[in-house]
């Protein structure tokens, strides 16, 4: 309430006030038509807060520990759907639908083959291998179904996304492409990655409205030299810092060698060595997201990715030390943490009405009803 | 009454504003220019999370969101598990016990559950299917690790007669056998391989003094035979790897080492849980045996004085042939890292050692009535009887050796007591046999024993426990010559002294 505006009848009303009870409110000026395609920025946001989320953090843990872990697939749809329910753009949240039961069921497979894995490794060592290429070439599969599930059971504004991409297109890209990565010698890693992405943005569709993808391979490369480039630059100067260190140590006072002091140069270059390595991997995949999101299309809508790896690598860290120190309780916190990073650094361009992106067609929707039936029906994630 | 909610009639991202409410049992929505009434059952609906909006799905694909809570919770009375879980999540005594039952089944399952399981199912697979295993842990192993062994047909001959000896009575006997090989850089370490082979390298073998201290090593070998140690390692690992990837499937990637970490932590805790029994299996295998589990302080004080070589090359071979071999660098190097170790911390090994020795005769007194090996070299001549109170006094060393210069002053008290000074010339720091070594000896019809701490050369931080026996093989009263039974075999003389001229110990 406004100072000295008062309605009490004994004091003399105060000027100001009589105007501003007394006056008409200001005629509402009609909104000139919008031009047609008017560009208008609608900003993610995260409106969760980890003290929300702990609590049901913690006690989906403790059910899923009790349960010996059955009811991990219960807790894994909560905290979905925590997390996309608070996930806001354009004045609505994000939907996570999925059942526990398709998750319970792919979990179990999951947990049955990496089983299999793990002790055939340590009981038949030598047929590790076989496995891994077993398991290499079944990647297309479990790549199409991971991305139909969580694109079919993810909703904004009552309409569903889907991933319509086919298996014998992911065989192209997850298998036979890395064929090229040997006689090339990796050089065309980033050509296979800028061809995932493709298939990757360009099968998923909201409603009835396909997404767009149109950055170039060259876009790719720039970054992933830059990445790799930025890798061996800090490894390299990691390794001479450490070297010198060492050298020193091996020096020492008098030609005596310490060997505390060089082992503990030692560790220091090998950690260093793998910061590097962290950082050229951190470079690549903000980068890489952000090229992804800002060369999306929605129909005529676009996306602005603007993630920085300074951000990310002090996220990564600063998260991975708050873990461990915490002994895992700050895990929440963390993933919050992220999470509040991710949308603050992403805006939709919304180019025209948003509420004129429609649901597929009739036809359409019962083919995507079908799918929820089939063997693909399952989240093989852990 | 009426809540405020969303509506979407289902072809559009377009959302209408509306007032909803609940009328005896349909559901009425009213927008700006339409009214629309459902029954209630007919209703499907999102459960109730934290804060987050709640969506009601109508029969024809229409959709109702509201952040409503309370609300659409009255459409749905039907209060199902997750209903539960909600109340759960929201309530501060649910989530405080909730911490205290994930720690406590944590602790609880991981420290004892996971470890009494493994050895459950360990006992119920027959030993026979880790034969193949063993054949091609030990064909990696060679490959990469180990490499032939030097040793003659002769010193292979003694190593398994005494093998031999120590294995009667054992069950299952025919599952155990004795390896040799040469593990490069005189890497003294000893390994059970899955399917019952106790390997031995080269450097180990050459270095003990006595066949005690390689029959101390072998039982504890057996005990990770016998307990089926490499099995149920495999089991628990397997199992932590499993849970780690369930529990934290849905934890982004930067938890990675947060993962990482505590796995390796708890695999080194179970590594030590394994130690420890093998120790303990070892003390009563010896102790049944008629050998005192000292000789295991003896050989576990040599080996810990070269555990920085042997660690480091005993994690290549873990890497390459993973958690497959009980491999034992017998100590670690790092004692501040305890909870890191795979071994429990040398000191606490060797005083078990020597608390599981009470009652038996000392290894001084074993070792001067332990009759003289039948294998003796033609070309030594024969034992002279020369008795404790004969010996007792100062003696000087001389060494005519001159590769090998050194001397030595030695006090022999007659309470059972001696003490050596040594004066080496250091060539290099291994080769530094200055400094000194006390305590009890005893002889008896000229076979000397000691066992004693030795602090030598730089090398060593801690001092070596040590055991050996000695035969006098010439005697006058003023000078004697004797042989160390065992390790080199070296031939020593002394000559009596003054124990005035004894130099003062710098350590």
């Amino acid at each position: 309430m406004t100072q000295g505006a008062t309605l009490d009848g004994d004091s003399p009303p105060a000027p100001p006030a009589i105007e501003r009870f007394g006056a008409p409110p200001p005629p509402i000026p009609a909104p000139p038509p919008p031009p047609p395609a008017a560009l208008e920025e609608h900003p993610f946001e995260f409106r969760g807060h980890a003290r929300e989320y702990f609590g049901i953090w913690i006690v989906n843990v403790a059910l899923s520990v009790l349960t010996i872990g059955i009811f991990s697939a219960w807790a894994k749809v909560r905290s979905e759907r925590w997390f996309f329910g608070n996930t806001w753009v354009a004045g609505a949240p994000f939907e996570y639908l999925a059942q526990p039961i398709p998750i319970l069921k792919g979990r179990l497979i999951a947990v049955a083959l990496l089983a299999a894995y793990v002790l055939t490794g340590q009981f038949v060592p030598l047929a590790q291998p076989v496995l891994l290429v077993v398991i290499g070439l079944a990647t297309p599969l479990l790549v199409v179904a991971g991305l139909r599930f969580r694109a079919r059971y993810a909703a904004w504004r009552s309409l569903n996304f889907r991933f319509t991409g086919s298996v014998g297109d992911a065989v192209k890209y997850y298998l036979l492409l890395l064929l090229l990565l040997l006689p090339t010698l990796g050089m065309i890693y980033p050509y296979i990655k800028h061809q995932q992405r493709r298939f990757i943005v360009e099968e998923h569709r909201f409603g009835g409205q396909r997404f767009g993808f149109s950055a170039e391979v060259g876009d790719f490369y720039l970054v992933y030299l830059i990445g790799w480039a930025l890798a061996f630059g800090c490894m390299i100067a990691a390794g001479a810092a450490g070297g010198a260190l060492i050298y020193a140590a091996a020096r020492g006072q008098g030609g005596n060698a310490d060997a505390d002091l060089i082992q503990t140069a030692s560790f220091a270059m090998v950690g260093l060595i793998y910061a590097g390595m962290f950082v050229g991997w951190v470079y690549i995949a903000a980068r890489i997201t952000n090229l992804t999101f800002n060369k999306a299309r929605l129909g005529e809508h676009g996306f602005r990715s603007s993630i920085r790896t300074r951000d990310l690598f002090g996220l990564y860290l600063g998260n991975t030390f708050a873990i461990l120190l915490s002994l895992g309780l700050l895990v929440p916190w963390a993933q919050v943490r992220m999470a509040r990073y991710r949308a603050a650094h992403m805006v939709l361009l919304a180019r025209g009405e948003l509420g004129a992106l429609r649901a597929e067609d009739r036809s359409q929707r019962s083919a995507a009803g079908a799918e929820t039936a089939d063997v693909f029906d399952v989240d093989l994630s852990l | 009454m009426s809540a405020a909610g969303l509506y979407y009639a289902g072809e559009l991202a377009a959302p209408l504003e509306v007032r909803w409410s609940i009328d005896r049992d349909q559901l009425r929505i009213e927008g700006q220019d339409f009214v629309r009434e459902e029954p209630l059952t007919a209703l499907r609906g999102t459960t109730r999370l934290g804060a987050i909006r709640r969506m009601v799905y109508l029969p024809d694909g229409a959709q109702l969101h509201s952040d409503d809570n309370d609300a659409v919770d009255a459409l749905f009375p039907r209060r199902g598990l997750e209903a539960v879980v909600d109340r759960l999540e929201r309530h501060p005594a649910a989530v405080a016990s909730s911490m205290l039952v994930t720690v406590l089944a944590g602790v609880l399952f991981f420290f004892f559950g996971l470890p009494w399981l493994a050895d459950r199912v360990a006992r119920a697979i027959p030993p026979e299917i880790e034969g193949p295993i063993g054949e091609q842990v030990m064909a990696i192993l060679d490959h990469t690790a180990l490499e032939p062994t030097t040793l003659s047909a002769a010193e292979q001959a003694r190593w398994l007669a005494a093998f031999d000896a120590f294995m009667v009575g054992q069950p299952d006997r025919e599952r155990y056998r004795l390896e040799f090989r040469d593990m490069g850089e005189g890497v003294a370490n000893a390994f059970a391989v899955p399917g019952g082979s106790i390997v031995f390298t080269d450097a180990l073998l050459r270095g003990v003094s006595n066949d005690e201290e390689f029959l101390a090593v072998l039982a504890h070998e057996l005990g990770h035979q016998v307990d089926r140690h490499v099995l149920r390692s495999v089991l628990q690992q397997s199992a932590v790897i499993l849970l780690a990837a369930v529990f934290t499937g849905d934890v982004s990637a930067a938890t990675g080492v947060a993962v990482a970490v505590p796995t390796f932590l708890l695999d080194a805790h179970y590594s030590r849980d394994f130690e420890r029994e093998a120790d303990r299996f070892a003390f009563a295998a010896m102790r049944q045996r008629g050998l005192s589990p000292e000789w295991f302080a003896v050989a576990l004080s040599r080996m810990a004085s070269s555990a920085e070589v042997e660690t480091e090359v005993d994690s290549d071979a873990d890497a390459d042939a993973d958690a497959d071999v009980e491999q034992d660098p017998w100590t670690d190097s790092e004692p501040s890292l305890d909870y890191a170790s795979s071994h429990p911390a040398t000191a606490d090994r060797l005083l078990a050692a020597r608390a599981a020795a009470a009652g038996m005769p000392s290894l001084v007194e074993a070792l001067v009535r332990k009759p003289e090996p039948a294998s003796l070299a033609e070309s030594w001549p024969p034992r002279v009887a020369v008795d404790a109170a004969d010996l007792v006094g100062c003696w000087r060393g001389f060494n005519d050796d001159p590769d090998w210069p050194y001397g030595w002053f030695s006090e022999q008290r007659a309470d059972g007591s001696f003490e050596i000074h040594f004066d080496g010339v250091a060539e290099s720091p291994s080769a530094d046999w200055s400094g000194s070594e006390a305590g009890t000896w005893s002889a008896h019809e000229g076979t000397i024993a000691t066992h004693s701490k030795q602090s030598l050369g730089t090398a060593t931080e801690a001092p070596i426990d040590a055991a050996a026996a000695y035969r006098i093989e010439a005697y006058d009263g003023a000078t004697m010559m004797y042989r160390m039974l065992g390790g080199a075999q070296q031939v020593y003389g002394a000559e009596r002294a003054d124990c005035s001229e004894k130099p003062q110990s710098e350590r």
